[in-house]
């Protein structure tokens, strides 16, 4: 720094000035010193007095051009962007799904999440199953199927609910009014939400080929609004995803508050720290990055970020590692299911008769019309038999459930298959994903099936999952050898125990510190700017006049 | 202010300025240590 500034002289006068300031005088009586003393002191807190307000003036004008400074050097919050940009992807991610043909209806018109919400596993209030109720009319009204009394009609218990239900549907006090009558049928109906959801389940079969018509005429309606092709959606949503998240990396805003939040520390991040130099060594192979060539160097920044993304899919490769191990048993089983499904089916058909002819029976019984002679006792009789044929009819279908990813593995896999296309066709059994998922998370208490359906699929349709689709799911394989091995034939120097299950999170941390400071580098604010602004931001702020600006003297 | 002063400050680089804060500072601290209390002063006399 040049010392010769203004303001250092003035420092370096003041000092010298102050230190030399004659306070005392050796001749006198003591009252002539002391007189002296007291006007010498005077004179010089007058100078200091003075040089005081010139120092504060000084200190408020390095403030402003500070200040002015960081204000130009501050990135923008681009947050409302990116927000807009994951809702395009949402809407992208709907739109993956209802064009796939690998989901049924019930799926991509989201009743399978409205029936499971309500299984009676599940905690469910009366209010939620209203709820479910109100979603599952409405999303029938856009397919234009308009449900009456007469769909609900597959135990006397749905239909006494219903009938209620489709009477006050529109009140804002429904729970309320149908609370009683849900008491009346819980005594006599412990089951009731079983009841409930076998008739949706019901219905969804009942208006198949309407549903199906409706998703082919949202398709095409989609498709024009969204101007998607069909056929590219998949690619573009890739890409867009990777663009997206590559954005988000570089993304000074972010990494400046980091810093700013303490969340990192800086010093740690700039050029010639001990931490930054050992984590860009880590993974060279002679263990000095800086002997590198400027070539070598870009090669392994490359790798670098390359291996992180991988990292990032590895890491939820080992979260559902149990789907694959379940997935790759089941296909080793396929055979000893075939026709199972359809067996299972066509025995359900015949359970399914026998319910509605109890139903019939039950209604003769209870007085189907004027002058109809009520069987009291017949009609309870046949309450009873109406419980035990639905527990009957909810075994079959759980069974069913359990069935259907034997079908998909069957008709989807091959002994070729990838370890992506095994995850995938898991993905298309809403059923299996629910349960696997609910055995597998049973002692998280944060667990949310959609939630870990919504990452599940994050993760299958990461654009950087590459080796998902390299990798023979059914040939022999340890994932960390090859994802090692990878790295290693592209110049990075990786163990195989730096990608175990166990180890993977503290490479993940090396790994992102390198990505971040290579990701600041290539962003528009760099780190010695980051440095400047949090040094800026430590220091005491001095209030700014109404002009923005700091008044000084 | 000093024209001079003002030229200097926008000359000086990032870490120069920030320095050169500090230093303001630390002479602030300076001057308000050798400001001379004449009134506990002339208490103590008493």
């Amino acid at each position: 720094m040049n010392n010769e500034t203004v303001i250092k002289k003035n420092i370096q006068i003041n000092e010298t000035h102050i230190r030399d300031f004659p306070l005392t005088i050796s001749n006198g009586t003591k009252r002539m010193k002391e007189k002296f003393y007291r006007n010498a002191a005077n004179e010089r807190n007058k100078y200091i007095e003075k040089e005081k307000k010139k120092f504060h003036a000084y200190q408020k004008r390095i403030y402003y051009e500070l200040n002015s400074r960081v204000e130009k050097l501050l990135p923008i919050d681009q947050s409302d962007h990116y927000q807009e940009e994951k809702e395009r992807l949402r809407v992208m991610e709907s739109l993956l799904q209802f064009f796939s043909s690998s989901f049924n209806s019930s799926y991509k018109l989201g009743f399978s999440s409205l029936i499971y919400s309500i299984r009676e596993d599940h905690d469910v209030s009366l209010a939620e199953i209203n709820s479910v109720l109100k979603q599952f009319l409405s999303i029938c009204q856009s397919a234009s199927v308009v449900l009456t009394i007469h769909d609900f009609s597959y135990s006397m218990f749905v239909e006494k609910y219903m009938t209620v239900f489709l009477q006050n549907q529109s009140e804002e006090q429904l729970n309320d009014l149908i609370k009683q009558t849900f008491e009346e049928i819980y005594w006599e109906c412990p089951e009731f939400t079983r009841h409930i959801r076998l008739n949706l389940l019901f219905i969804l079969r009942k208006y198949q080929k309407e549903f199906d018509l409706y998703i082919e005429r949202k398709k095409k309606q989609m498709m024009i609004e969204q101007h998607i092709d069909q056929d590219k959606i998949l690619s573009e949503y890739m890409q867009k995803r990777k663009s997206l998240l590559k954005e988000i990396a570089k993304d000074p805003f972010y990494h400046l508050n980091n810093f700013l939040d303490k969340k990192k520390n800086i010093l740690d991040y700039l050029n010639g720290a001990p931490t930054r130099i050992k984590n860009f060594n880590q993974f060279t192979f002679d263990g000095n990055y800086d002997q590198l060539s400027s070539l070598e160097q870009k090669k392994y920044q490359d790798e670098i970020v390359n291996f992180s993304d991988t990292l990032q899919v590895l890491k939820e490769y080992y979260r559902y590692e149990f789907v694959i191990l379940d997935m790759i048993e089941k296909f080793r089983k396929k055979d000893e299911s075939k026709g199972a499904y359809e067996q299972k089916l066509k025995e359900i058909q015949k359970v399914e008769k026998k319910r509605s002819k109890l139903y019939q029976e039950y209604r003769k019984a209870a007085g189907g019309g004027f002058f109809k002679k009520v069987h009291k006792e017949k009609s309870e009789s046949l309450k009873l038999q109406m419980n035990t044929q639905i527990n009957h009819l909810h075994q079959l279908y759980q069974e069913l459930d359990d069935l259907e990813i034997m079908v998909k593995i069957q008709e989807q896999l091959t002994d070729s298959s990838s370890l992506e296309d095994l995850l995938l066709t898991s993905f298309c059994s809403y059923p299996y994903m629910n349960r696997i998922f609910n055995e597998h998370f049973s002692e998280d208490d944060t667990f949310s099936f959609s939630r870990e359906l919504e990452r599940y699929f994050q993760f299958l349709y990461n654009p950087d999952n590459v080796f998902l689709r390299r990798v023979h799911a059914f040939a022999e394989y340890d994932i960390s050898s090859v994802v090692a091995e990878k790295y290693r034939l592209l110049g990075l120097n990786i163990s195989k125990t730096d990608v175990f299950k166990d180890l993977i999170d503290t490479t993940i941390e090396v790994v992102s510190f390198i990505t971040c400071i290579l990701f600041i580098e290539a962003g528009s604010l760099s780190l010695d700017d980051m440095y400047f602004i949090s040094r800026f931001k430590a220091i005491e702020p001095i209030p700014m006049d109404d002009e923005g600006s700091i008044d000084v003297i | 202010m000093d024209s001079q002063v003002i030229n200097e400050l926008v000359s000086l680089n990032n870490n120069q300025l920030l320095q050169l804060y500090a230093d303001v500072l630390k002479h602030l601290d300076f001057l308000d240590s050798n400001i001379i209390d004449l009134e506990s002063d002339g208490q103590n006399d008493e």
